[in-house]
């Protein structure tokens, strides 16, 4: 499952980033790493970007991005 | 008597402004950072003969080259020596501001914790252990907030205690890894050239770098003989997975000590975005805020600009005219309609900075900016704009001279440069008296329509020419979007009073210069060899080459090419050229001087200047007359069958011209030459492309 299928009030952990070395560094100083418990806060009114809870603040990504980022829903584990 | 160095270091929101203003009395310098338009403040503090340099480092998440307020960070923490770090962090939000913590305790340099917005982890019921975070992070941690006036004392106090120390900061590691570490250690100072010498500190801080695979790290490694098989292998170790894996665990490690409800920060932050971001309310709401920002911005500033323009162009001018009086009338028009003149439009603009940069204040300190953003994310990506490049465009239409400063706004140095070259696009009100006085004259029935279509024409082009400019290298931003979206907070109102106090004496320092020279020499052309307009050498010039702008449609009268070098001054001054050209209205008469008289007249003016403005928040303003008796000359000016068409094409070409003066100089001290240059060529060629285009394709069909 990838980050933009995430729906609200679920709970997932990042479990892999399909981005270049320097965007997933970027990412992890912002919160965003393999192994964080990420959940959707809110929605751009044309559903582009969208915003995630992660690590403690609200990260904005666009919908490209979060395609790249995989996830598992927290009860599933 | 000795000198210390101070950084702030911090995640960008975490307020370091408000504490360098608490520290410092809020009296420090501003610059710009060489190459960048990121701001620079220093502030120099004097304690018993000893000098302390604070200075503002701009916020960044992490240590690292890849964006620009990074890179600076980094480097100057890097390069320079300095005696203490002052590291702030948001302390409702610790697990993620530790991780720059920890990348900071790596540069060894003594380093001070704060934790700001402990107003708020009592609201929010956050329990800091404080004691234990100091003790494992070997760091003072001082918890407070920035608005608590007894903290300044506290942590001036330890800010002077702590630049004497020189502590050694351990790393967090566990089990393996702390294992290989320490071994390593070991293994570097047993076996070290007998005349190398390292301190604890600095071989903590060389295996860091290490660790890092900082090339620099690595060549002392191999002029010491050590064995390099081994460095291998410890840097393999701690690849860059790894160190993030074990930055992850000592934060996990920290965040024991801080009991908080998951969130909890964002509770009242989700239900304000759940209207502010609105599937359906949520653009509607933006255009409703941002046209009360124009509201206010234009229509409470509108009265100072007309009290600073008679205070100086009549007041005292009127007395300088008469201290000048025996000077020869050239050098009388020089100090007057050059000098004087240059010196109040720089001052009439201050009403409007000062008010337009009080609302960008709010908007950016409360969070509403980063909603911006990503309201209109997705509208502007096609041109590779940010959201807040279009609060930049919006703003160009009442004037473009805040509109190019308000980019500092702006992320990323890309989108701050193209934003900025296509602000002069968006026709502001200065230009709008022309379209006036010409669209009453040749469009009499559709005037509205007429200057509806100009700048509908201005928005087009900067579309067009955004996405002729993102072809280029240089205006191609291919980085990844990514940003944080902080809670909403009040802004506090001293932090927004001292960023506006600094931004207008900066505006008003760089205006002067440039905007001096150009109204000398336009004055100047248009007033020698003999005094008189039309006879000038500005005038010559325009009849010589009238003939370039025939294909335009209004090269057939040489008035309208000469009121065109005018209009750099600034745009409206083509209706005074036109006035005077045509109707040989004179310059101004100055009335006798009666002093007293005078000053009563100026506290009238700011008297009414105080009641207009207050009054324009609920009143319409007057609509000033249009001078009939021009509109009748302007509609002499050409009387062919095409003669509407000449005049529409004349508009554009105002429109599209040549920023202003003041314009130009912004971007020259925003962005340097080349983006200035870009800008006159670009305003050069496109206005010829584009009227060219039209006249010939219109009279085209109407011949036919």
């Amino acid at each position: 499952m990838t980050l933009d299928e995430l729906g609200a009030n679920q709970r997932a952990i990042i479990c892999d980033i399909h981005l270049k070395e320097m965007d997933r560094q970027r990412l992890f100083h912002l919160g965003v790493y393999i192994g964080a418990i990420i959940s959707l806060q809110a929605k751009a009114p044309l559903q582009d970007p969208i915003i995630y809870f992660v690590c403690g603040s609200a990260i904005v990504l666009r919908r490209q991005e979060a395609k790249a980022i995989m996830i598992t829903l927290e009860d599933s584990i | 008597m000795s000198t210390y160095r101070i950084a702030f270091v911090g995640n960008p929101n975490v307020g370091k402004s408000a504490w360098i203003n608490l520290l410092s009395n809020a009296d420090f310098k501003v610059g710009n950072w060489p190459g960048v338009t990121i701001e620079k403040k220093e502030a120099i503090v004097i304690w018993n003969e000893d000098t302390y340099h604070l200075i503002d480092l701009p916020g960044v998440y992490a240590l690292g080259k890849q964006q620009n307020e990074e890179r600076i960070t980094t480097t100057y923490l890097q390069e320079e020596v300095i005696d203490c770090i002052v590291h702030i962090v948001d302390a409702t939000n610790l697990s993620r501001n530790f991780f720059l913590t920890l990348q900071l305790r790596e540069l060894q340099i003594p380093m001070i914790l704060i934790l700001n917005f402990m107003d708020e982890v009592e609201k929010y019921h956050i329990e800091i252990d404080v004691d234990a975070l100091s003790h494992r992070l070997q760091l003072p941690v001082l918890a407070y907030s920035a608005f608590d006036y007894e903290a300044k004392d506290i942590v001036w106090q330890e800010i002077r205690d702590y630049v004497h120390e020189s502590p050694c900061y351990l790393p967090l590691l566990y089990q393996k890894d702390a294992q290989i570490y320490t071994d390593m250690g070991l293994y570097i100072h047993e076996h070290l050239p007998p005349h190398i010498h390292l301190t604890k500190k600095a071989l903590h801080q060389y295996l860091y770098q290490l660790m890092r695979q900082d090339e620099h790290a690595c060549k002392q490694y191999h002029s010491w003989y050590l064995d390099e098989d081994k460095c291998y292998r410890f840097q393999t170790h701690f690849h860059e997975e790894h160190r993030q894996k074990i930055a992850v665990q000592a934060v996990h490690s920290l965040m024991k000590y801080v009991k908080q409800e998951e969130g909890v920060r964002y509770k009242k932050t989700k239900k304000i975005d759940s209207f502010l971001l609105h599937k359906v309310l949520g653009l509607p709401l933006f255009f409703l805020f941002f046209s009360l920002l124009l509201f206010f911005v234009f229509r409470l500033s509108a009265p100072w600009n007309d009290f600073i323009d008679f205070f100086i162009n009549q007041m005292l001018a009127k007395y300088v005219a008469a201290a000048v009086s025996f000077l020869p009338s050239s050098i009388q028009g020089l100090l007057l309609q050059g000098i004087l003149a240059g010196v109040g439009g720089v001052l009439t603009f201050v009403p409007l900075m000062t008010i337009l940069y009080f609302m960008l204040g709010i908007l950016e300190e409360s969070g509403y900016m980063a909603r911006i953003a990503v309201l209109l994310d997705r509208i502007m990506r096609p041109f590779h704009l940010s959201g807040k490049s279009f609060v930049s465009l919006l703003l160009g239409f009442g004037c473009n001279v805040p509109a190019i400063y308000a980019t500092r706004t702006l992320d990323n140095e890309k989108q701050k440069k193209l934003t900025a070259l296509l602000v002069p696009f968006m026709s502001c009100g200065a230009r709008l008296p022309v379209y006036v006085l010409f669209a009453s004259a040749f469009f009499p029935k559709k005037t509205i329509g007429a200057i509806l279509a100009i700048y509908s024409i201005g928005l087009l082009l900067a579309f067009i020419c955004a996405y002729i400019y993102t072809r280029m290298h240089a205006f191609q931003d291919d980085e990844m979007f990514v940003m944080e979206l902080p809670p909403y907070r009040f802004p506090s109102f001293k932090v927004l009073l001292q960023k506006v106090k600094l931004e207008v004496l900066a505006y008003i320092r760089k205006a002067t210069g440039i905007v001096l020279w150009a109204m000398v020499l336009v004055w100047s052309v248009s007033y020698f060899p003999n005094a008189r307009v039309e006879d000038s050498y500005m005038a010559q010039f325009a009849k010589q080459v009238s003939f370039l702008y025939e294909p335009l449609g209004f090269g057939t009268r040489w008035e309208s090419i000469a009121s065109l070098p005018g209009s750099i001054v600034a745009k409206e001054t083509v209706v005074g050229f036109f006035d005077q050209v045509l109707l040989h209205n004179e310059e101004a008469v100055y009335e006798k001087l009666e002093w007293k008289e005078d000053i009563k007249k100026v506290a009238y003016a700011f008297g009414s200047a105080c009641r207009d403005s207050l009054q324009s928040l609920f009143l319409r303003p007057q609509k000033e007359e249009i001078d009939s008796s021009l509109v009748h000359a302007i509609s002499s000016l050409w009387s062919d069958p095409l003669a509407s068409l000449r005049a529409f094409n004349f508009m554009v070409y105002v429109l599209l011209t040549i920023p202003c003066i003041m314009t130009l100089q912004a971007l020259y001290k925003e962005f340097g030459k080349k983006i200035c240059l870009l800008s006159i060529v670009t305003m050069t060629i496109v206005p010829y492309l584009v009227c060219f285009f039209i006249f010939q394709f219109f009279s085209f069909i109407f011949i036919k």
